[in-house]
């Protein structure tokens, strides 16, 4: 099953390590990572997607809880969440554009 | 405010000094001659030398077990470091507070495969609690201080420090400043123990027939024992504990009917099986406990509790899992116990199965007058003893015996690498005891496999004058991996054999201490009196027990917690 975590965690080196270690410990695959700083430069907010069965990924989460360089984790897919899926396309509008819909979704997730 | 200007070197000693470490075990090397350098220039910190840095790190794991201390330890870059792994690992799979400061090649050759030069923060990232990779010299202080912090406190663990050459410089000097309270904002030590959940744990208490308290480490690292023996008498309930949690509750209680899991009494398995409520108290409910966990305790309802709330729902559902220190939530349970009048009953029924069961599986064994049985030797070493020496053990069936025959009536006084088991744990541990209690009887019952593993520290024992005894059941074979041979492997011993021994008697006496052997059953007694009355000497006695004793009771693989063998074709 796949899995969203979010992660705050001190602006540390070596605490990614720290974190990345506990899924290929157990052979999971991390399906794509992003590790941003936020506006309190001491911290960094990770966004992190992964493959695994549920019980695992629960445990790897409250092992990621531990580490002391971690100061909080969510699982997402345990709290209602809008998922985004921006796709790049090329596209030339003809004649006026309706921005309405795009807007909106952005909107709404400025909004959580 | 004008502060001490102090070399990197200096600022590692003197951190060390103002935060009460009196001990530290290690090696030199170059990346870490400038620290020698600063400890011979003092007196406050005695140095262990030792001869392999393995041993230092058990021995500083001894040290830490024995008092509930930090146990520090010191090693040069590269080889020396790694060298300090095994112990590392041990120190963390056994929740161990210890503290390795690990030299390092100066920081412009880091990554540039340098002589002596191994990423050790990287190398053991999986096996501490934390780690820090120190780059600035008035960093040092600071890290030293939070490192014996974060060792110490909530579920302890080693930390490593890494410390590159140059910031220890003892040329360049900064100021020197030591934080006096350390906090750690994504780190809480003492969780607050849910008041709402101690008043479901009374509820669950007061509709129990059948409890049993499964006590593990965590007991005695939060210097529960007291509270978890009053804990039992007020509930009246039976209680087990882990090889990690021996002593917990005195081992000649009443009320204590064993170790549990895989070579465990029956009667603490059993126990365990037809309760219809545990309690565990820091305990992780591991796989040489559980068993087959499908099979796990059917009829039980379960009470958690750790410190760690990762242990929780691991391997066991809890009904309650309650995250904070066993003694923090032991003083609620008892005082909502009293507030809420909980009535306890007779148990009269519980109680007489238990009895039952305590009769029926008694631990027992075949004594011989041909052959020293191991179980004989531990036996009597608990005679001689009265059942108070510090025991660390080594990692085998000796290991075994001792936790089956030896009950110890005081937490901290027995000390064996229980999650990684270790073997080569033993002697060095049992240094690090004598080290903190020099008036102490501190014995290490091992094997003739096992002792080999760190027996160089017979060098150690003599320039400090650690005058353990060691107590070597000889069965020239590896006698644990000879059973599981004996057992699934029909009887085809692969390399379990220990072919050419060494003669430890004159070994011993190579480093100028005393060796002792004993062959007949008729000297066993009186030859460890003799080792016992050299109080200053290290004794090293070599026991000829039978090669063919098999750990008994034990679990069949696969079984429910109390499905066992107890001797050779006989379930229980």
């Amino acid at each position: 099953m796949r899995q969203v975590l979010t992660i705050l965690m001190e602006n540390e080196p070596g605490a990614l390590s720290n974190m990345i270690g506990l899924f290929s410990q157990r052979a999971l695959n991390i399906e794509s990572l992003n590790v941003v700083p936020t506006i309190d430069r001491s911290l960094s907010q990770v966004t992190l997607k992964t493959k695994g069965d549920e019980r695992t990924v629960r445990l790897i989460a409250k092992q990621i809880n531990r580490l002391i360089d971690v100061l909080s984790v969510t699982v997402l897919t345990d709290h209602p969440y809008i998922k985004l899926d921006f796709k790049p396309e090329a596209q030339i509008p003809e004649g006026e554009v309706d921005k309405s819909e795009p807007l909106e979704k952005v909107e709404g997730y400025r909004m959580l | 405010m004008n502060r001490e200007l102090l070399s990197g070197a200096e600022m590692v000693v003197r951190s060390l000094q103002d935060l009460g470490v009196k001990h530290i075990f290690g090696y030199p090397g170059g990346s870490v001659l400038d620290i020698y350098d600063a400890l011979f220039l003092q007196t406050e910190i005695e140095h262990i030398l030792v001869r392999h840095e393995q041993a230092a790190t058990h021995m500083a794991d001894g040290y830490a077990r024995a008092t509930g201390k930090v146990g520090v330890v010191l090693a040069t870059s590269g080889p020396g470091v790694t060298n300090c792994v095994t112990g590392i690992a041990t120190a963390y799979m056994d929740s161990i507070p210890m503290v390795v400061l690990a030299g390092q090649v100066p920081r412009h050759l880091i990554g540039e495969d340098a002589f002596q030069e191994t990423d050790i923060v990287g190398c053991t990232r999986t096996i501490v609690k934390h780690s820090y990779n120190c780059r600035q010299t008035i960093d040092i202080p600071v890290m030293i201080a939070k490192a014996m912090y974060l060792a110490k406190t909530g579920r302890p663990g080693p930390i490593v420090i890494e410390l590159p050459k140059d910031i220890v410089n003892p040329l360049h000097k900064h100021p020197y400043h030591l934080p006096r309270d350390i906090t750690i904002r994504s780190y809480d030590p003492r969780p607050v123990v849910n008041e709402d959940q101690i008043e479901q744990v009374v509820n669950k208490l007061s509709h129990a027939e059948r409890p049993v308290i499964y006590a593990g480490g965590g007991v005695v690292n939060a210097d529960a024992s007291e509270l978890l023996t009053e804990f039992a008498e007020k509930l009246n309930a039976p209680v087990t504990n882990t090889l990690m949690g021996l002593g917990g509750i005195p081992g000649t209680h009443s009320h204590f009917v064993g170790m549990l899991g895989m070579h465990g009494s029956v009667v603490a398995n059993k126990t365990m099986a037809k309760a219809d409520l545990i309690i565990a108290l820091g305990a992780r409910f591991d796989d040489r406990v559980v068993n087959n966990v499908n099979k796990f305790c059917p009829d039980a309802k379960i009470i958690h509790v750790d410190i760690d709330s990762t242990i929780l729902d691991k391997i066991i559902n809890a009904n309650i899992g309650i995250v904070g220190s066993v003694d923090d939530v032991l003083e609620q349970v008892i005082d909502q116990m009293a507030f809420m009048k909980m009535r306890v009953p007779e148990r009269t029924s519980w109680w007489a199965s238990i009895n039952k069961w305590r009769e029926e599986s008694a631990l027992k064994y075949q004594p011989s007058d041909e052959v020293i049985k191991p179980q004989a030797v531990i036996e009597a070493l608990y005679k001689v003893t009265k059942g108070e020496a510090y025991v660390a053990s080594d990692v085998g069936q000796h290991q075994m015996f001792a936790a089956q025959y030896y009950p110890f009536d005081k937490p901290r006084r027995w000390l064996n690498s229980g999650g990684a088991g270790t073997m080569g744990y033993g002697f060095p541990a049992a240094m690090g005891a004598k080290l903190a209690y020099p008036d102490a009887e501190v014995v290490c019952v091992t094997g003739d496999g096992s002792i080999q593993m760190n027996i160089q520290e017979l060098g150690t024992c003599l320039q400090h004058d650690l005058n353990v005894k060691i107590i070597s059941l000889n069965n020239r074979s590896l006698g644990m991996v000879r059973q599981w041979q004996d057992m699934m492997y029909e009887k085809r011993h692969s390399h379990s054999y220990m072919d050419s021994l060494p003669d430890f008697v004159k070994l011993a006496e190579a480093y100028e201490h005393v060796g002792i052997k004993i062959e007949k059953m008729s000297e066993l007694e009186s030859g460890l009196e003799k080792a016992m009355a050299m109080k200053d000497r290290l004794v090293f006695v070599d026991i000829i027990v039978d090669e063919n004793e098999h750990v008994y009771p034990m679990q069949i693989k696969g079984g429910a917690i109390d499905e066992m063998w107890i001797r050779r074709g006989e379930k229980a």
